[in-house]
């Protein structure tokens, strides 16, 4: 995980979230290159064999790596950016499409709750007058423990 | 973005859950360790038995026990038993339980896809028990006389336990390239800040190298057994030489896997030795890349040389010394691991606790297994030994030491670590004795039956073997009951007591790595927040 903190004029501070990785996304394609083009390899050296039965097999192993890898890194991929401003806290995913939703400061509340079983992780949202909205899901627990102290921190 | 309504603002730290979901359901790296890691003793033990039980009749000439077919029957399922259920589970359940631990992850990177790669195999078990025991009911048809590698056309004309053994292996290679595919996704996009490839653990690096193995060859042997099944009831001809098939492809399919298959259950256990060897010789591993690129070297020769297991169907001139030269070849890599690990040891503070213990009898005795395999690649002298009990000793000397007691070495190691107990030193180094011994006792002499030309695969002999199979089967009841012992220091180990000393953090003096800086037991969520790795 990294969180990125940033004080800037006009904008009191600015939080990055994004979930630990340790692949960029051009060495996962090359790996993903790598292992399919060995498996392509395998499959043609086989199937010119008569042994083309290999060939549903390799496929959908393959299908279930790139899916797992894509899986991966887009969850690995994603941001999250809390915006603290003088007036407002704004959170957005920091794409285009995306406008973010805002919220008065002033009446700010920034809670951990638990998660409707108790295996899962908490929460932590950040809303007001009813709306509310969660905060770096991809987070792990102590993480955001720790950054719903930093918020409650920088509110004050 | 979306907004929810708040229900309860209080926070309230959550546990490990209880009862029988945690298992079921599980999703947490250690726990599903824990399950590969009691599936694989039980699988173990059954294993175990039936091969108790081969050589209790080949305690003498004649027929004594058993029946023929069933003696058939056993020698398959020993072998796919011990393969499939007992080593490869076994390390995936170390994989389970260090990877993370190693990379400084939370847990693996598809925990879902964890937890169904495990909940497959008791039904791959079933399924592969059933193979063994449906022969036996009415209407069951032949019991499996084929060995483990199911040749047809021998295969094809087997009863309906083949199609439960066909079953079984589909299933069991679905959990393996499941598991496969996590590790690999764990290992590229988990690992903790700062951890590059070239400072990633040894354990890791030969996990990531196996599953790339397993992802390659798995698919190899579905595609196989799938086209021995059309054969066996769609009317195909795949390996039937009568309808124009080849029965010689289905032995290249299944060495294509089968081959690889011995480094899938070797490397791991290298892995593990070369976290052992440096924390009792209290030095860093001598060679680390040198070590990266043997095992790059091993896989990827080991993937291209699979045919030196059919020498005798009759090959070209050109292709068996394609085969006898590039086996000889991997001894190269091989040899310069073990020279890596004597290297870590030269000089080292050397202390011999059981783990030590096993990794030295592992160099030595797998050291004389790569020798033995160096003699059975050299093709003229393969046709003496070939189908031999001579083959036997030595993929024994080869998977005992190189597999199983890398996964005992790794057990010793990380058991205080599991459990934040240390074991009873003392009853280990016992163990590791008699079990070393019981191997020895029961393995070498089959070299001399082998080179005096006892075959493999029967239930009777000639009286000229007798006293050498007299000795093979004394040493395998002592080393069979040896595992008892193994079973007792775990459960003791695992239900600690005042008798026992409580494991520090850091278990072992020599110990390194991201592994030891967390609890002993770990908690049950650990590296919450990734450690940074300088």
């Amino acid at each position: 995980m990294a969180v990125k903190e940033t004080h800037s004029a006009g904008l009191e501070t600015t939080y990055i979230l994004r979930p630990n990785r340790s692949l960029k996304t051009g060495q996962v394609c090359l790996a993903t290159g790598v292992i399919g083009a060995a498996l392509l390899g395998v499959t043609l050296y086989f199937s010119m064999q008569g042994a083309w039965m290999v060939i549903p097999f390799t496929g959908l192993e393959l299908a279930v790596l790139v899916s797992a890898l894509y899986m991966q890194c887009k969850w690995s991929q994603q941001q999250q950016i809390l915006e603290i401003g003088e007036t407002t806290v704004r959170t957005s995913k920091g794409e285009a499409s995306d406008q973010g939703v805002s919220f008065p400061k002033g009446w700010l509340k920034v809670a951990l709750i638990d998660a409707p079983c108790s295996w899962h992780p908490k929460k932590l949202i950040i809303g007001s007058h009813g709306r509310y909205v969660e905060i770096g899901a991809f987070l792990e627990e102590s993480e955001r423990e720790r950054l719903a102290l930093r918020i409650r921190s920088a509110l004050q | 973005m979306t907004t929810t309504t708040m229900s309860h603002d209080e926070a309230h730290h959550h546990g490990a859950p209880t009862g029988w979901r945690r298992w079921l359901y599980s999703t947490n790296h250690k726990d599903i360790g824990t399950l590969y890691l009691l599936f694989a003793l039980t699988m173990l033990f059954l294993g175990g038995a039936s091969a108790m039980l081969i050589r209790a009749e080949l305690f003498q000439p004649g027929i004594q026990l058993i029946d023929p077919d069933l003696y058939n029957n056993l020698v398959t399922n020993h072998a796919l038993l011990m393969i499939f259920g007992a080593v490869m589970p076994a390390a995936a359940g170390l994989a389970n339980w260090m990877i993370p631990l190693m990379i400084g992850a939370p847990d693996m990177a598809l925990p879902r896809m964890n937890n169904l790669s495990f909940w497959i195999l008791p039904a791959a078990a079933t399924m592969l028990i059933l193979s063994f025991v449906v022969p036996f009911f009415p209407g069951g048809g032949t019991q499996i006389n084929t060995g483990w590698t199911i040749y047809p056309p021998l295969s094809v004309q087997v009863g309906m336990s083949m199609d439960f053994l066909i079953f079984a292996i589909h299933l069991l290679g679905i959990s393996s390239i499941l598991a496969s595919i996590n590790i690999i996704v764990t290992l590229l996009n988990m690992r903790a800040p700062g951890m590059t490839l070239m400072k990633m653990p040894m354990f890791c690096w030969t996990w990531l190298v196996t599953a790339f193995l397993l992802i390659l060859v798995v698919p190899v042997l579905a595609g196989g057994v799938t086209m021995l099944l059309f054969d066996r009831h769609f009317g195909t001809s795949f390996f039937d030489a009568a309808g124009g098939g080849d029965p010689v492809l289905f032995q290249h399919l299944f060495w294509f896997f089968g081959h690889p298959e011995v480094y899938i259950l070797l490397l791991p256990s290298i892995g593990v030795l070369s976290h052992v060897i440096p924390t009792f010789a209290r030095k860093p591993l001598f060679g680390y890349r040198s070590m990266v690129g043997a095992m790059l070297a091993v896989a990827t020769i080991g993937m291209v040389v699979w045919a030196h297991h059919q020498y005798t169907i009759g090959m070209s001139l050109g292709a068996v010394t394609y085969f006898m030269v590039g086996t000889i070849l991997i001894s190269i890599p091989v040899g310069l691991m073990v020279f890596n690990f004597i290297a870590t040891m030269w000089r080292g503070a050397m202390t011999f606790e059981t783990p030590m213990l096993f990794a030295i009898g592992i160099i030595l005795m797998f050291t004389f297994g790569g020798l033995s395999g160096v003699m059975l690649a050299v093709v003229p002298a393969d046709m003496q030994y070939h189908d031999s009990m001579f083959v036997v000793a030595h993929f024994h000397y080869v998977l005992m030491p190189g597999a199983v007691f890398g996964l005992f070495a790794g057990v010793f190691y990380w058991l205080p670590k599991w459990t934040g107990n240390m074991y009873n030193e003392r009853l280990g180094k016992i163990f590791f004795w008699i079990n070393v011994i019981g191997f020895n006792i029961t393995f070498f002499p089959q070299h001399f039956l082998g080179l005096a030309g006892m075959p493999r695969r029967i239930i009777d002999y000639n009286v000229m073997f007798t006293e050498f199979n007299v000795m093979s089967s004394i040493g395998a009841m002592i080393f069979g009951l040896s595992h008892l012992l193994f079973l007792y220091i775990v459960i003791q180990t695992i239900r600690g007591g005042r008798s026992l000393k409580k494991s520090e953090n850091k278990s072992w003096e020599g110990a390194k790595g991201l592994e030891w800086e967390v609890g002993s037991p770990p908690a049950f969520h650990t590296w919450e927040t990734a450690p940074q790795i300088k």
